[in-house]
């Protein structure tokens, strides 16, 4: 049964896929501005003409929730992203035996000491509110997660004869990573990043929820569900489309997660 | 690359590496190789044969300690920059894997593999080429095969790909670690006379005494780290003068012989050893042999030249 995954796993996959899908295609067929006041049709139920209601100043919150989430996911996907390339790099240098890669990787063990969330907090009371220095403060938060399980990669593979002979045949330092180890982790750090994708949507969404992230006008999921809540009384499904999306694509990524923890990482 | 006539390719003097848990993988070799020699080195498992061509290579851990010196065509590599390490690997220093299989990225194909060798040193060869060079050595339908990876090659084609990959530069030495130890005995034999017909100068470090014979022109013994017998193929052949080389040769499978099992075990990596390192397993120890450690020469025995056990 070790080849076939459970269905939690494809569900996780097609949720999120589908996520993609909805918020890639969707602000080009439902084409309304999601920053345009219509002071008639504050905080109206949903209807024909706002199919998930709308907010405090009359805008629509399903064209507010589609480009929220495009805020959300592609501020995420940046920061994986980033975290990624610089743990790999970090990783890789990490797992060297000499004096500064020893410094390095004890750096990084500091750094994973530290409650993320709370440096990322501090970091941005530092630099400033605003969307791109939460970016700046979650890369920073997350490239030693990478760096570490890059590092345990390079450590493993250093020593396989394949590497010895390729190092044995004249191959450097830096084609060995990008030639010989690299693809080897690709996989791993694949459901990985996938995973995290899902935890920094969620972690965004907080911090715009706190008012630290994307300030107004601009819609994102966590700052709607800030407005939401004041209006929560009167206009309850305010809350829907935001909460709806933050739970469903971390609950994807969840299903993801469950699966691979139960079949163990990248077999 | 000029070597003198009679400069040796390659000089060890007190060769000495100790790694970090204190166990020594040598404990003072000295070894030279000419130009054009063909050198098998045997001894038993954790003798230190791997540690000794990797300490050549210098591709011991990062954390190894080696003292002394290894000189290399006029090079020091003890204490060599990793850069100068690597521009030396492969272009002076051809090393031959000693399991085919283990030896190639299970990811990649076979072909990109073999070209690398030229390729990390800024050569350029055309994949068509490496099939070529393949083909050289004996690998059938290569033009295909190039393209695959690891698990589609049989162990004797990918030896014969390593093979090629080590010699890819035509290093005026090549080191082989066990190069037949995963092969069957008429392929391992065949393996050989393709290494010794790329290469000038040979390293092999074998247990397959007998393949040998006739491919060499010198045996080394090593023992806990020691060399203790250092001498032409013909000689040892017709008597071994170590009483541990006479072990070894009567541990082989002969022909209505049963082998003879040497009995006892090597000393520990870590333990102190203060006279002959061989003598508490000898069968010709005297007082002296626990003692005083025998002087270096080709035969290091006390009793060098005494009549056998």
């Amino acid at each position: 049964m070790a080849q076939t995954r459970p269905l939690g796993f494809w569900a996780g996959v097609v949720i999120l896929a589908l996520a993609v899908v909805i918020l890639a295609v969707g602000p080009i067929l439902y084409d309304v501005s999601p920053t345009e006041q219509d002071l008639f049709a504050t905080l109206q139920p949903p209807s024909a003409a706002h199919p998930l209601g709308a907010d405090q100043y009359g805008r629509d919150v399903l064209a507010r929730v589609l480009h929220g989430g495009r805020v959300s996911f592609l501020a995420a996907l940046a920061i994986v992203t980033v975290s990624l390339a610089v743990g790999c790099v970090a990783g890789w240098l990490a797992a060297h035996q000499s004096l500064p890669g020893a410094l390095l990787s004890r750096g990084i063990d500091t750094l994973l000491s530290l409650p993320g969330l709370i440096v990322a907090l501090a970091v941005v009371g530092a630099l400033g509110v605003g969307l791109g220095n939460l970016l700046i403060a979650f890369v920073l938060v997350g490239w030693p997660w990478y760096a570490r399980i890059v590092r345990g990669l390079v450590i493993e593979r250093r020593t396989m004869p394949d590497i010895l002979a390729a190092r044995a045949f004249g191959v450097g330092d830096i084609a060995i990573f990008r030639g010989h180890i690299l693809p080897h982790t690709l996989r791993t750090l694949a459901i990985i990043a996938a995973l995290d994708l899902g935890y920094v949507i969620a972690g965004l969404s907080g911090f715009s929820y706190l008012g630290l992230g994307a300030q107004p006008p601009a819609a994102e999921w966590g700052a709607m569900l800030d407005d939401a809540q004041t209006y929560f009384v009167v206009a309850p499904w305010l809350l829907l489309g935001p909460a709806a999306g933050i739970a469903v694509t971390v609950l994807a990524t969840t299903l993801i997660a469950e699966q691979v923890h139960g079949q163990g990482i990248a077999r | 690359m000029n070597p003198q006539p009679h400069a040796p390719l390659l000089r060890c003097a007190d060769l000495r590496v100790t790694y970090r848990n204190g166990g020594r993988g040598l404990r003072g070799i000295d070894f030279t190789v000419q130009t054009g020699e063909r050198v098998a080195i045997i001894g038993e498992s954790g003798c230190g044969k791997s540690t000794f061509v990797r300490a050549i290579l210098g591709l011991l851990p990062g954390d190894t300690r080696v003292d002394g010196s290894i000189v290399f065509d006029n090079r020091e590599i003890v204490g060599a920059r990793e850069r100068d390490l690597q521009r030396m690997r492969g272009r002076f220093v051809g090393y031959v894997p000693q399991n085919p299989a283990g030896a190639f990225d299970p990811l990649r194909s076979v072909g990109s593999q073999v070209r690398e060798a030229w390729t990390c040193h800024g050569e350029h060869i055309s994949q068509h080429e490496v099939a070529a060079a393949l083909s050289d050595v004996g690998v059938k339908a290569a033009d295909e095969l190039v393209h695959r990876r690891p698990s589609a090659w049989s162990g004797g084609m990918l030896q014969r790909a390593a093979i090629v990959a080590a010699t890819a530069l035509q290093p005026p030495i090549v080191l082989a670690d066990e190069p037949t130890s995963a092969l069957d005995r008429p392929l391992a034999r065949q393996m050989l006379v393709t290494l010794a017909a790329r290469s000038h100068a040979t390293v092999v470090v074998t247990h397959d005494i007998d393949l040998i014979a006739d491919i060499v022109d010198r045996v080394v013994v090593m023992y806990a780290g020691y060399i203790v017998e250092d001498v032409p193929a013909a000689a040892f052949f017709h008597g071994a003068g170590h009483p541990y080389s006479r072990a070894l040769l009567a541990a082989l499978c002969k022909p209505g012989q049963l082998p003879q099992e040497l009995p006892g075990d090597p000393p520990d990596g870590r333990a102190e050893i203060t006279g002959c390192a061989f003598a508490p397993r000898c069968p010709l120890r005297q007082p002296v042999c626990h003692l005083t450690m025998p002087a270096a020469a080709s035969v290091r025995c006390h009793f060098a030249g005494a009549p056998g056990a």
